[in-house]
């Protein structure tokens, strides 16, 4: 019995209290930091005061499993608790034992979920949640009681109180002491019981696995088969014995198939016992209005309630940018910087060049990310906790709707102003494919802070010293918005257009719950952010760390040295006629001047014979009619490692400073005759709708599991981008924004 | 014939007495505790509309609150 690892499941309705009590026992140390909801597996972490189990306990392995309603899994989020539930969590066996978290404030229907999970006959212990909320609203349970009918130990696990571990690890040690024989798994009426307890018998002498019958899951997994409407290829001959078993039990009703029927008995069998047994044990006095039924009163409102959304919205932005500002200055600071000092430290050579244009710029650009990604999801896990972004979804499932789509597509949407790949990976609650798919297929579209530095630079040089539009609003920060916008309508319009056509559909129900009110913890909001921040670097970072790297060496290889030595003797020869420093202004000047049209001419001849000047030089015709030069077809390509590459590349192209708020850079832009207003609109256009991530596309990858539908973003995105900067630009120039 | 939970003013309170035309839509339906018998009230009616039932508060949108029967 030494070092024996004990595997939990933590399960539980949505909003019960789930991820609290999980961050309560593991002290939110996570062993794996994986993306929620990108990989399949549930969170994991060890139970941290193992002094409360007995001596030779090893470790206690906690999985969090996703919240659910239901055994039958309607969403890919409720299919991981089915999974991991029936099979283990990958690389690990199948959980021994439960906490299933229930909401005493909700008890009927949390109760639900809990009797399916009862049936699957593994040692089990009820954790009741919000119980002090119960007592603030001078509500009674008769936990013993409860726990008799239930069978299984029921814990007080409130929020804050520190014995919550202990009364639930006492809990634990009980139920797992229980013999696997006189665990019993709950009928819930006779009909059920007579419908199924003849086909189980016969299940469990005709299949092989040894699980399924031994210890008492054989009725969980039948009544949940039922229900999934499914029976796995190994039972195959037993499914037409289930539908004549349904077909003379159930049939006959309002033309439902009765294969349904019986699984509705069975849904509806639950919630009798649970009206019959359970009910009269809660005692809840019937307040005339809660606190959540006032602050709701305000929040749905059909006038008051749009307008708090709006306002919500705009502080969540205000917040994410001015907050995050000062920090990406500083890291963009810091790393270059540190390339700097590694590129003097360093010899001179190819070496030198990855390490400092390679490897330092490409940690920089994910790292700079994290600011933003970190505000951003601090303040949805503030407004999920308190139970608002469950109001935001249900305010805008009406403005969905118009383009198909439900309000749960939402909280991803605008998870994707941050960035599309935790966007797309919170996808995973909505319930239909075709759903779910049309929202990751249109998320990119939303403008990530990735598009932000090239917004700035372009609008400032162009645009921010032109006079303000009534003298109130600056034309950059109009600018801003209107991109903002035109990504968001982009987005809505696609998703119109995809359910058209390829992921057709009727609008999609939407079932949702609204919680209760409650302050969320900090501690809970702080893991949030740290996984969201962790899982980024993880995922994405080494996307984008990789794709630096190759186009660092795509914008490097082929070398010309005879080149590069040409334009080097010029400018040492240029470096030997250099005014004295008392000489005319004039004449420093313009040696000045010669000496960066010098390295300017250097820097495009030797980017003119790498593989990414001769892609670039190729694909200039078509990007030609949108009024790109070469330096900026170049500098699309570079920017296919993360869009803000391109700043960094056309300075380097221009050979100036290489950030957005490099006056030079805004010089050179300012003062290269094939670059005007017209021209900077198509780039801004064409930066709202092209597909420039490989990361993104990775992650569409992995929740669609086929390569078609990132193929399916690459080609529209281009296709969207192409004519939505051909018309810019050549809309721009018809107002005569062509000019200097 | 039965009126639907689409069709009851706000603030009104009534029983559930069937789900139909809904399938998949049906089964999440009564998962989420609208099972025959069930007392619901009308919170807010319109696309979608806010439901009470059994101590929680769901949001149906009109597709399902029409497969809702109440008496």
């Amino acid at each position: 019995m030494q070092n024996q690892t004990l595997r939990v499941a933590v399960a539980g309705n949505p909003n019960a209290g789930k991820s609290t009590l999980f961050n309560t026992l593991t002290h939110g140390r996570e062993k794996t930091g994986n993306y929620p909801g990108i990989t399949t597996e549930a969170k994991r972490g060890d139970w941290h005061d193992l002094a409360l189990f007995p001596p030779g306990t090893g470790r206690v392995e906690l999985l969090d499993l996703p919240g659910a309603y239901s055994l039958h899994a309607h969403s890919p989020e409720e299919a991981v608790s089915y999974r991991v539930l029936s099979d283990g969590a990958p690389g690990s066996e199948a959980p021994q034992a439960l906490i299933v978290v229930v909401d005493v404030m909700n008890l009927e229907r949390n109760l639900f979920y809990a009797l399916q999970l009862l049936e699957l006959g593994r040692p089990t212990v009820v954790a009741l949640s919000m119980t002090d909320r119960l007592a603030a609203q001078s509500g009674t349970l008769q936990f013993q009681r409860l726990a008799e009918v239930l069978g299984v130990p029921v814990v007080d696990a409130r929020r804050d109180d520190p014995a919550t571990p202990k009364r639930l690890a006492d809990a634990l040690v009980q139920a797992l002491a229980v013999p696997a024989a006189e665990r019993r798994w709950i009928w819930p009426d006779a009909q059920v019981e007579a419908s199924f307890r003849d086909l189980a018998d016969r299940l469990a002498a005709s299949t092989a696995s040894e699980r399924r019958g031994a210890d008492g899951t054989l009725g969980w997994w039948l009544s949940s088969q039922v229900e999934a409407g499914e029976i796995s290829p190994a039972t195959a001959p037993l499914r037409a014995e289930l539908d004549a078993l349904a077909e003379r039990n159930f049939a006959g009703e309002l033309g439902v198939p009765a294969r349904d029927q019986m699984a509705r008995a069975a849904i509806e069998a639950r919630y009798a016992w649970i009206d019959r047994k359970v009910a009269p044990l809660l005692e809840l006095p019937p307040t005339a209005e809660s606190r959540s039924d006032r602050i709701d009163r305000v929040v749905t409102h059909p006038v008051a309630g749009p307008l708090l959304f709006l306002a919500t919205m705009g502080l969540l932005f205000q917040l994410m940018f001015v907050g995050a500002d000062p920090l990406i200055s500083r890291i963009e600071q810091a790393f270059g910087a540190v390339g700097r000092w590694l590129g003097g430290a360093l010899p001179q050579g190819p070496l030198n060049d990855l390490v400092v244009n390679g490897i330092v710029a490409g940690v920089g650009s994910v790292v700079v990310f994290l600011p933003q990604i970190a505000i951003l999801f601090a303040l949805l896990a503030f407004l999920d906790g308190c139970g608002y972004l469950a109001r935001a979804a249900f305010l805008m499932d009406r403005v969905m709707a118009r383009v198909g789509l439900h309000g749960k597509s939402f909280v991803p949407l605008l998870s994707s102003f941050a960035c599309a790949i935790p966007g797309i990976a919170s996808t995973r609650t909505i319930e239909r494919e075709n759903d779910r798919f049309i929202t990751i297929l249109v998320a990119p579209l939303m403008t990530c802070s990735a598009r932000l530095p090239v917004y700035a630079l372009l609008l400032a040089t162009f645009f921010s010293d032109r006079p303000a539009i009534g003298g109130v609003i600056n034309q950059a920060a109009l600018g801003l918005f209107l991109l903002y916008f035109l990504g968001t309508a982009g987005a809505l319009a696609m998703a119109w257009l995809l359910r058209k056509t390829l992921l057709p559909g009727s609008r999609p129900p939407l079932i949702l719950e609204l919680p209760p009110y409650r302050l969320p913890r900090a501690r809970d909001v702080w893991y949030e952010v740290r996984e969201r921040c962790i899982g980024f670097a993880k995922d994405a970072g080494t996307v984008i760390l990789a794709t630096t790297i190759l186009l660092w060496a795509a914008m490097t290889y082929p070398r010309a040295p005879e080149v590069e030595a040409r334009f080097d003797a010029q400018l040492a020869a240029l470096h030997d006629t250099a005014p004295a420093d008392d000489a005319p202004i004039a004449a420093v000047a313009a040696h000045r001047v010669e000496v960066l049209r010098l390295q300017q001419e250097r820097h495009h001849a030797v980017t003119e014979r790498t593989v990414a000047g001769r892609v670039g030089h190729f694909i200039l015709p078509v990007l030609k009619p949108l009024g790109f030069n070469e330096q900026i077809s170049i500098g699309l390509i570079a920017s296919l490692a993360a869009r803000e590459v391109l700043v960094s590349s056309l300075g380097v192209s221009y050979g100036v400073g290489d950030d957005e708020e490099s006056q030079g850079l805004r010089m050179a832009l300012r003062n290269d005759p094939r670059m005007n207003r017209a021209t900077a609109i198509s780039i801004l256009v064409w930066f709202v709708f092209a597909f420039q991530c490989f990361a993104t596309a990775g992650a569409v990858r992995r929740e669609t599991r086929s390569w078609k539908w990132p193929a399916l973003l690459v080609g529209y995105q281009t296709a969207l981008a192409w004519v939505a900067a051909f018309v810019a630009y050549r809309g721009a120039l018809w107002l005569g924004l062509g000019g200097p | 014939m039965h009126p639907t939970l689409a069709q009851l003013p706000a603030g009104r309170t009534a029983r559930v007495t069937d789900l139909r035309g809904c399938a998949e839509s049906c089964q999440r339906l009564m998962e989420m505790g609208f099972t025959r018998g069930t007392l619901v009230e009308v919170l807010l009616r319109g696309t979608p509309s806010l439901i009470r039932l059994r101590h929680g508060r769901v949001t149906l949108s009109s597709e399902l609150a029409q497969a809702v029967l109440v008496g």
